[in-house]
């Protein structure tokens, strides 16, 4: 029986790693935009974009939740039925929770890439600019690989806490790990055995990352060094 | 010309979804009605009762689980087409929600731990906790009538079963049914016994007036669909089957 | 629109704040005084006292708070040995179960940022201690903490302001403060959009007045480590 329970709390996991995938992924590509948007020239932008940041780093990431996968249809769906169509829209709890994730840490994905980018001469910006290289190629080659190694702390930072908070999406009825341990340990009356089960998981991804973005961390050190003459 | 455009991509986009299947919900923490077994599936009463009726309207269903919070606010937004989970009729309900034809007639019942010869009343429950799931015709019972007793309130229709052999509820109240098939036949449930007076919808107007599917407003033709599918399931002897199957005393 | 429900209930939502705050100054408080000792067995020479440090913060920060919460408040129920000792009126309380579990979760990140703030320290600092013949304990209290403690600001700022938001899972075990009086309401009203999004309101006025009172502690006690000077 603990077993069954077991097996099915961990085959979970899946879901879990791919939803926390999913809003990395998503976290970075949008904290990328937002870190050069707060370096932009543009007053109002910078200005909106630190709104942004106010705003999601101010409320709790389980309200944020409710409100994306609860309020925000609810608020859709009150103007599309006020103007007149006849339309509706829905998420399911796998896509809220990502999208959620994903604009939530892209806030705090945009801090930790705009003090990155910042620190990046800008000398070598310039140079590259005064050969003619397109900007795509610029940041490609000489932007990305610094920004890496630069962001890494707080990227593994955000990384670690995102999955941690995959936890809540349970709270929206994903079947997720958190889910299956609470209804198993409903359906047996042994919640101690089944979370600690979860909370296993959670360690062993959490140590995983640590371990694997350390090793990362170390050969981007080495390729970087390497280059050099 | 913009608008043309967007108006027709929209339309275009409306299109399959009136084909596509029907989104019901359920809470899935109250067994046997509807729960989540040991390899993730969702099984019970309510669930075969679904798939039959949707069988035999002829409707393709698509049953999952969600979360108690936003069933009932779901349904009312049209994010579900309709939910099935012990729901039970009530005029405060009825405002917001349609409802089929009731297909079941629930007992509510207290629970409490042998020989704890509690007073099953107001003032013998005064001081004490009562566990009950938030939101439920229970919830709003014991809200009313307990106004002297701790009311804890849970999300889901299994955690006041824990709270219950945890020490930490003095009481809970459900559906006898629930109480007694998947709590008392238990392991866990077998130092418990109900007490207290049955109560039904004729007791307090909190208890509504039966069990059905709920349905969105709007959606009279679903109204009349899953009303012929449960009459049909009558008729053919799958509902009495049904009930054989699960609550066989 | 339904904020009249909103209005109705405001004082819930008062009670709410209420409780949300004592929860959080309550917490913060003990936490901070368990990662002061801690922090500095962290960085202690004896590899024993250091890795149980370790394996401690290494748990906590490991596994997300939602776990943590349930082991303790579901978990330790399950035991009825447990349940006969005088430890039940205590644990059977959803408020100290919550209260227990922040401290730890907190004091774990705490002891961390505790423990870089001083091994941040100039040597210079410690050699002149010493050279003062100041006693370890003295030494800790006038000169250590004090120079951890402006280093460290920015970081535990952000630190008091995760756990003021980490608060909002005290709904999920029947407490009452701002997230379950806004999800009691969607229960029982069918509404989901205004509950939230006074819940939100409510967190970010909240996290405003910290993150100004964090500054305001920045200026005052670190200001010697601002850049430009």
């Amino acid at each position: 029986m603990f077993a069954d329970f077991a097996s099915t709390i961990l085959a979970a996991g899946v879901l879990t790693l791919l939803l926390a995938l999913g809003a990395l992924v998503l976290s970075s590509v949008l904290g990328l935009v937002l870190a050069y948007g707060r370096l932009s020239r543009r007053r109002w932008l910078v200005r909106l974009i630190q709104t942004f940041n106010f705003v999601i780093r101010g409320i709790p990431d389980l309200v944020l939740m409710l409100l994306v996968f609860y309020s925000l249809p609810a608020a859709i769906n009150q103007f599309l039925e006020w103007s007149g169509s006849g339309l509706w829209v829905e998420f399911s709890p796998f896509w809220a929770g990502m999208v959620t994730l994903g604009v939530i840490f892209s806030a705090y994905m945009s801090e930790t890439f705009k003090s990155g980018l910042q620190n990046i001469p800008r000398g070598q910006i310039e140079a590259a600019e005064a050969y003619g290289l397109h900007p795509w190629r610029i940041f490609w080659r000489i932007t990305l690989p610094q920004l890496a190694r630069l962001a890494l702390p707080g990227f593994t930072n955000n990384w670690l806490v995102m999955v941690k908070a995959t936890a809540l999406v349970s709270l929206l009825g994903l079947q997720d790990v958190m889910f299956r341990a609470k209804g198993a340990a409903e359906a047996t009356g042994q919640p101690f055995t089944y979370y600690l089960v979860a909370g296993g998981f959670y360690l062993a991804v959490t140590l995983a990352s640590t371990f694997g973005l350390l090793a990362l961390a170390r050969q981007l050190e080495q390729t970087n060094h390497a280059g050099r003459t | 010309m913009l608008r043309l455009k967007l108006a027709l991509a929209m339309s275009l986009l409306a299109a399959p979804a009136l084909a596509a299947p029907l989104n019901i919900a359920t809470d899935a923490t109250f067994p046997p009605f509807e729960s989540i077994d040991a390899n993730g599936k969702l099984v019970g009463y309510d669930i075969e009762l679904m798939e039959a009726v949707c069988k035999a309207a002829a409707l393709e269903c698509n049953i999952a689980n969600a979360a108690w919070d936003g069933m009932i606010p779901g349904l009312i937004d049209g994010k579900y087409d309709a939910l099935i989970s012990q729901l039970t009729v009530t005029d405060k309900r009825r405002r917001v929600i349609a409802f089929s034809d009731i297909y079941s007639h629930p007992t509510f019942r207290f629970v409490a731990k042998k020989g704890a010869g509690l007073d099953i009343s107001p003032e013998g429950l005064a001081g004490k906790t009562i566990a009950v799931q938030t939101g439920t015709p229970m919830d709003a019972y014991v809200t009313a009538h307990y106004p002297q007793s701790t009311i804890k309130r849970y999300d889901t229709g299994s955690a006041p079963y824990l709270e219950l052999t945890g020490g930490r509820a003095d009481v809970h109240i459900s559906y006898q049914a629930q109480v007694v098939h998947s709590f008392l036949k238990s392991g866990a449930g077998k130092d418990y016994e109900l007490v207290g007076p049955e109560l039904t919808g004729a007791d307090a107007p909190e208890f509504g007036e039966g069990v059905a599917i709920a349905i969105g407003k709007r959606n009279s033709e679903l109204v009349e669909k899953v009303n012929e599918g449960l009459a049909k399931i009558r008729e053919d002897g799958t509902l009495e089957a049904l009930n054989k199957k699960y609550f066989e005393q | 629109m339904n904020w009249d429900v909103v209005i109705e209930n405001l004082g819930l939502y008062a009670e709410g704040t209420w409780l949300t705050v004592r929860l959080s100054l309550i917490s913060l408080a003990i936490a901070f005084l368990l990662a002061l000792p801690l922090a500095f067995l962290r960085n202690s020479r004896s590899p024993a006292l250091r890795w149980s440090v370790i394996a401690y913060t290494t748990v906590f920060r490991g596994t997300p708070l939602l776990v943590q919460l349930f082991l303790v408040y579901f978990g330790l129920a399950q035991f009825e040995l447990l349940r006969s000792t005088i430890l039940w009126p205590w644990l059977s309380s959803p408020l100290f179960c919550a209260l227990l579990v922040f401290v730890l979760n907190s004091a774990a990140y705490t002891t961390e940022i505790f423990a870089g703030g001083l091994r941040a320290i100039p040597k210079g600092e410690i050699e002149a201690a010493q050279a003062y013949g100041f006693t370890p304990l003295r030494a800790a209290w006038r000169i250590f903490i004090p120079g951890m403690l402006s280093r460290t600001l920015p970081v535990y700022g952000n630190e008091m302001i995760m756990l003021m938001h980490a608060t909002s899972l005290a709904s999920t075990v029947t407490l009452m403060e701002i997230t379950g009086v806004a999800r009691n309401i969607t229960l029982n009203y069918y509404i989901q959009l205004e509950p939230y999004v006074a819940a939100a309101i409510i967190y970010l006025t909240l996290s405003a007045v910290l993150v100004a009172a964090v500054q305001l502690a920045e200026r005052r006690f670190a200001g010697f480590l601002r850049p430009g000077r």
